[in-house]
């Protein structure tokens, strides 16, 4: 028999008339089995599992001066993450959405191994840090519970939570253009049902509890707190609590062994570019530096109108603030950003942004149909745009992280400020046929600026060598190792732009050898601008992207 | 920081809306809490969980017959309400884009897999089948399955293959995980049977674990040992500080794969010092004599000097046994997947037998056992053992099953199967040149794996019938079956405890999917051997066959009725004979398995199944590890679970976005502080290990769980097989995973920069 000849004639076996593939094909995709199955249970249904975790809930509301808060008892904890997975699947999260994550800290003692399961959700703030910063009072902390609850649909997508937050809680969704984060499935409580985490821990890890904020208050912030990160008393090797004042209990009655790190405390990890937010703080600040240096910058005789500096400072900031809405998930809300005044200097800074806007459009308009000159006519917008450089500066020291603190922020802001205003003054100078001291004197502005523009840009790498992998040391890793080439090309920018063209033109002008209107000159300067722009947006990027928070313990290789 | 005072108008602050809407909560019913309004359940029903053996039973939420949720089953016998990541997810991977919908086959031409129907597949599997079975005979072909499907369909699988298409050689992925449990009970006990129930993990005032992470492994067992309201001692023996060993009591950190040499000195201080049972070993043992002048040289000094503990140490883990009133020993794959792990295993058993720890609560030699299906495929793949847990070789079994299933006897082969690693043997030397691959991966998968891409050119014809086009393993095929997944079929499962649980469809095979049990039907079909399985039409009818496969086995279960009553009881644990539950009548049955004989253990009266009745007490003089480190290769590589999140070749856990949150993406090696000081060498580094057998690239995981020069790499990365060099144990052929010599170094780089963008 030719081998296979019975396939091709499947009367054997074969019911007759029916085809077996259209049988099996269909008798796959029918489900009604299960439906004897589904009514057997529903008749036998008992009650739910939360029956079994009465324990694991407070007996009473909290009374006034206390709140709720999560308990995790780490000794019970053997690190399956259920609790990651419940909390997806009983509040309905998106397919990539986790509400509460995981990480693991490790001793560095070979002789005494250790390490731990820490899983963690949104802390409840005493003091939220989403809460302080958000510019649309999109988030609650509810004033029974101490919940803090995300409004859904009043965020506006500005991710500034996400920045504040310590713990990396607010999840942004692209596709919703909001963040989303855990509520304590206040609902469950309202209802005596324990949230999801505490629900699906099979060893009973994690409880709530009642706390007294005071007493938080005390232990986070007050005078006897310990001064050294590392001696946290809450969890080794984490933010300092005393930003926010988490109320999470991590509960142990082991002695942990010194020194208890998180377990990617050695990884670098890039963070977000935000490249609209590049281009606004480059484009808004050179407009504040233009700004302030219109006068200077204006025509041959200082009787001229500034109109032409003014015009491309009022255009730099449209752009920028422009650039800025693609930064807002629903920008439609952005209109409610005075909401938050009176915690978040985001409200602060969009607020003082739109102030400069309205000055400096006004100041435009009246240099360009003012027939005689006045030049004080730019200062009210200029202040105007420097109380912005300050509330941007704000905004980011504000986040608590180290790398961004006020004395690293501010000399960039106020740098590139102070620069990008020299270079453009300077380029829009030459142009206009400004006189040849002018054009030494931005010259020489742009060449100051600029080198302490450099010193502000290179100050993060002193900590290259650190070497305990802090936030300053990873975030100097980070600019001087992966982002080493674009700091490079940054420095080289601010270098030739603000500083050695500049120099050029100044050497060349001095004494008359060169017309300042002469197009090469005028070319120079238009370059060296170009330049500078450059290398701010470069260092911006670098700026975010660069940034290494201190943060609860991660996975290594994730 | 409270907003209360100044509380703004709804149109400026807006507390409610679509987006709100979105994470809606409602009561739902069926014994639930909340859930998320658009997964709200018109219905729910009970089954058991895919992965592990543990046999967890989720309540699935069903919209309209189909599957939308899950929560685990708080009346289940087994997990209590609970489940680990993997369970919580397990729909997740039934949605994936990489499902197989349609049967591919290779063209020649192009190379490419391209879409045929079913009957031009099943065409093709039968010509070239049965092309290489004329022309080099019926050995020239073999199936290698697995231990995640249905018992019914492994039954069928191995029938169909030895009595219908009359080959020989099959083996399943169990080899690489039970093989060592079910060769060491054989031969100790007379037949393959874990004694236990999960209550004696409560219910013991020692627990020691052998080779065991049950935190990561086997988390909801781990629920168990911490309801033990006894405070028990743990003991854990484990050369790496697991998550385990840091909740044990006393964790004995051995150098690796002197497992056997620590158990035969813990023995020998026993018998030294008189803590064991004689009454027992008299009336229930055979051989302890010999045994007892076997262990008399392992002393503390030489045991020491071997495993790397120190003598009071030895001292005290003995002492803890002596004084236990209840000691149960636990093992899962760091004894099995060793080369002398069934001599292992069975010197955990003696222990139990010479301190008689076994048949009552609390204690036993216990295997826990891996995959979901491992103990069906014990009992009924047809390809190690006769169907039932008999033996090719035995007339009297032949004529028993052929009997039974009323088919001619000459059609049951007289002998064995090579097993995995003698068929890939066979594949090598040109003798077996046609592969069926049923739900396994073995180029992730096996020891040594860089081996099957060399066979590849061997193989006339490799099928994979799998639920995934993507696996390592399909990639290569010439012909890919679709298989409908767990959730979408019907049929049991059997855990570590015995319990037969089901298994129900609840969600819709993606296109032309079908369930392994139809296309093992289909196969019949189309080979000409339908006559012999006209009474296997369903999942249901085959599990009839297979009680009565059972009758007068000690793994009798002619006492469950069918499906429903397995339903009805939360899963029914083997032994239950016909006459338990006629006895009883139905009713009061199932309120007996529901209630006071939910949870069983075996061996109560001290009788095995051998042929005196008596247990054996079997050992041998411990062999060192083959692969032993040198100046060139100076660490070992250890390799195991990585975390709860992942399950073996990740083709499934990989496929869900929440459980890759959970476990490192990167292939990841761990290493002591130590080491890694030395080799100057930090987390997130790229490193470089080297076997004798390959080379990999890794992340480096700075980590004190490791011991200084050990290293260990999860098994769920495609690497980390690369490096295993292969090793068998000689009595169940199973791979020694545990103990690979490797170099470590570090792989010069710019900076100590992650690869992620």
């Amino acid at each position: 028999m030719v081998p296979g000849t019975s396939i091709l004639h499947p009367a054997k076996g074969a019911a007759p008339g029916a085809d077996p593939i259209t049988t099996a094909l269909r008798e796959q995709q029918d489900l009604s089995a299960v439906e004897q199955f589904a009514a057997w249970h529903d008749n036998h249904a008992t009650p739910g599992p939360h029956r079994l975790y009465r324990n694991l809930l407070p007996a009473a509301e909290p009374a006034p001066g206390q709140q709720y808060a999560f308990e995790v008892d780490l000794d019970k904890c053997s690190g399956c993450k259920a609790c990651v997975s419940a909390c997806h699947s009983l509040n309905g999260l998106d397919p990539d959405e986790t509400w509460r994550t995981t990480g693991l800290l490790v001793s560095d003692d070979w002789r005494h191994p250790f390490h731990q399961t820490v899983t963690t959700a949104c802390h409840h703030c005493v003091d939220p840090g989403c809460l302080n910063g958000c510019p649309v009072l999109a988030y609650d902390k509810e004033p029974i519970s101490g919940i803090v609850r995300h409004l859904d649909d009043q965020c506006i997508g500005c991710r500034y939570c996400v920045m504040k937050c310590p713990y990396e809680v607010p999840r942004y969704s692209p596709a919703r253009g909001i963040v989303r984060k855990c509520d304590m499935c206040s609902r469950r409580l309202a209802r005596g049902e324990p949230p999801a985490c505490v629900q699906a821990c099979p060893n009973q890890a994690i409880r709530i509890t009642l706390v007294e904020t005071a007493d938080l208050l005390a232990r986070h912030r007050g005078a006897t707190r310990p001064r050294a990160p590392k001696d946290s008393a809450w969890l080794p090797d984490t933010p300092d609590p005393a930003l926010t004042v988490p109320t999470t209990l991590y509960q142990t009655r082991r002695v942990l062994p010194q020194p208890v790190r998180a377990a990617d405390r050695q990884e670098l990890h890039p963070q977000p570019a935000h490249a609209p937010l590049v281009f606004m703080l480059v484009l808004t600040q050179a407009a504040t530096g233009l700004f302030t240096l219109a006068p200077i910058a204006a025509g041959p005789s200082g009787g001229a109108s500034p109109a032409l500096p003014l015009g491309v400072a009022i255009i730099l900031l449209s752009a920028g603030l422009v650039t800025s809405l693609f930064h807002l998930g629903r920008p439609a809300g952005a209109w409610r950003a005075f909401l938050g005044l009176r915690t978040s200097w985001l409200s602060r800074e969009i607020l003082a942004l739109g102030l400069f806007a309205l000055l400096g459009c006004l100041a435009f308009l009246a240099a360009a149909t003012a027939a005689a000159a006045l030049p004080w006519l730019p200062a009210p917008a200029a202040l105007a745009g420097w109380a912005a450089v300050l509330c941007s500066i704000m905004v980011y020291a504000d986040t608590g992280r180290e790398p961004w603190r006020f004395a690293v922020t501010a000399p960039k802001f106020i740098g590139t400020a102070a620069m990008l205003g020299s270079v453009l003054a300077l380029a829009l100078g030459t142009l206009s046929g400004a006189p040849a001291e002018r054009v030494a004197g931005l010259c020489l502005a742009s060449i100051a600026s600029g080198l302490f523009k450099l010193a502000a840009d290179h100050r993060p790498l002193r900590h290259l060598h650190d070497d305990d992998f802090s936030p300053l040391h990873k975030t100097a890793l980070l600019q001087a190792g992966r982002f080493g080439g674009l700091d490079r090309t940054r420095a080289a920018c601010t270098w030739l732009g603000a500083v050695v063209l500049p120099a050029w033109i100044a050497i060349a002008t001095a004494g008359a050898a060169m017309h300042p209107g002469l197009p090469l000159v005028r070319s120079g300067t238009l370059l060296a601008a170009l330049l500078a722009l450059a290398g701010e947006w470069l260092e911006r990027y670098l700026f975010f992207v660069t940034v290494q928070p201190r943060r609860m313990p991660g996975y290594p290789a994730s | 920081m409270n907003t209360a005072q100044t509380t703004p108008p709804t149109w400026l602050r807006r507390w409610d809306g679509p987006l709100t809407a979105d994470l809606t909560l409602r009561p739902a019913d069926f014994g639930l809490g909340l859930v998320p309004a658009r997964l709200a359940p018109t219905a729910t029903t009970t089954m058991v969980c895919g992965y592990c053996s543990t046999g967890c039973a989720l309540k699935i939420h069903l919209q309209d017959t189909q599957a939308v949720n899950l929560t685990p089953d708080p009346d289940y016998p087994v997990n209590l309400g609970m489940a680990c990541p993997k369970g919580w997810e397990a729909l997740t991977p039934l949605r994936a884009p990489d499902r197989a919908t349609q049967p591919l086959l290779r063209d020649p031409r192009t190379g490419r897999l391209e879409p045929v129907d079913w009957d031009h597949a099943l065409q093709v599997f039968t010509l070239r089948f049965k092309a290489l079975m004329d022309q080099h005979g019926p050995e020239s072909v073999a199936f290698l399955s697995t231990g995640q499907i249905c018992t019914e369909e492994m039954a069928f699988l191995g029938a169909l293959f030895k009595f219908g298409m009359g080959a020989l050689h099959a083996d399943s992925n169990t080899r690489q995980c039970m093989a060592t449990s079910a060769v060491a009970y054989k031969q100790a006990f007379g037949f393959d049977a874990p004694p236990y129930t999960y209550a004696d993990f409560e219910e013991s005032d020692v627990l020691v674990f052998i080779g065991s992470n049950l935190c990561i492994a086997h988390p909801i067992l781990w629920q168990r040992v911490l309801r033990n309201p006894r405070q028990p001692e743990i003991v854990v023996v484990d050369p790496r500080t697991t998550e385990t060993a840091l909740c044990a009591t006393q964790h004995l950190p051995i150098r690796p794969k002197t497992d056997l040499v620590l158990l035969y000195g813990t023995a020998h201080l026993l018998i030294a010092n008189g803590w064991i049972r004689r009454d027992f070993i008299e009336h229930h043992t055979t051989g302890f004599d010999e045994f007892a002048r076997f262990v008399a040289p392992f002393t503390p000094e030489r045991v020491s000097r071997e495993t790397g503990l120190t003598i009071p140490r030895l001292l005290r883990f003995a002492r803890t046994i002596a004084h236990g009133r209840a000691v149960s020993f636990w093992w899962t794959m760091g004894v099995n997947q060793g080369h002398e792990s069934t001599r292992t295993a069975q010197a955990i058993i003696n222990l139990a037998l010479i301190t008689g720890n076994i048949g009552r609560p609390g204690t036993g030699p216990n295997s826990v056992t891996g995959q979901c299906n491992a103990m069906g495929s014990r009992l009924f793949a047809n390809t190690t053992n006769l169907l039932g847990g008999r033996d090719f070789a035995n007339p009297d079994h032949r004529t028993t099953v052929a009997r039974i299933l009323g088919i001619p006897q000459e059609r049951i082969p007289d002998r064995n199967s090579l097993t995995y690693d003698q068929i890939l043997d066979a594949i090598d030397a040109g003798a077996i040149k046609g592969l069926w691959v049923i739900a396994t991966n073995p180029f992730h998968s096996w020891i040594g794996r860089d081996r099957l891409h060399a066979l590849l050119d061997k193989l006339e014809f490799l099928v994979v019938q799998d639920m995934y086009t993507s696996t390592d393993t399909a990639r290569h095929a010439h012909l890919i079956l679709p298989a409908a997944g767990w959730g979408e079929k019907e049929g049991t499962f059997i855990n570590s405890e015995r319990r037969i649980g089901l298994v129900k469809k609840v969600a819709r095979a993606p296109g032309q999917a079908l369930s392994d049990f139809r296309i093992f039907q289909l196969i019949a079909h189309y080979w000409g051997c339908a006559d012999l399985f006209r009474a296997w039409t369903s999942p249901e009818a085959v599990f009839q066959i297979l009680k009565r496969l059972s009758a007068g086995q000690p793994c009798d279960f002619t006492g469950i009725r069918d499906y429903q009553m397995i339903d009805a009881c939360g899963g029914i644990q083997w032994p239950w004979p016909e006459h338990e539950t006629s006895s009883r009548g139905l009713a009061a049955t199932i309120h007996a398995l529901r209630t006071g004989l939910r949870e069983r253990r075996l061996f109560a009266d001290g009788r095995f199944p051998t042929p005196d009745g008596r247990a054996r007490f079997l050992f041998e003089p411990p062999r060192p590890a083959p692969d032993q480190p040198d100046d060139h290769h100076p660490f070992i590589l250890l390799t195991g679970r990585g975390t709860s999140a992942q399950w073996h070749t990740n083709t499934r856990t990989g496929k869900s976005e929440v459980l890759r949150q959970l476990y490192p993406q990167q292939t990841y090696v761990e290493v002591n502080p130590a080491d890694a000081a030395r080799l100057r060498i930090v987390t997130g580094q790229t490193v470089e290990v080297s076997s004798r057998r390959a080379t990999v690239r890794a992340t480096a995981v700075v980590t004190p769980a490791v011991q200084p020069g050990h290293l260990f790499m999860p098994m769920h990365y495609p690497e980390t097989n690369r490096l295993t060099v292969p090793a068998f144990d000689p009595y169940s052929r199973q791979p020694a995973y545990k103990h690979t010599a490797v170099r470590l170094r570090p792989v010069p780089a710019r900076s100590h920069t992650t690869t992620q963008p």
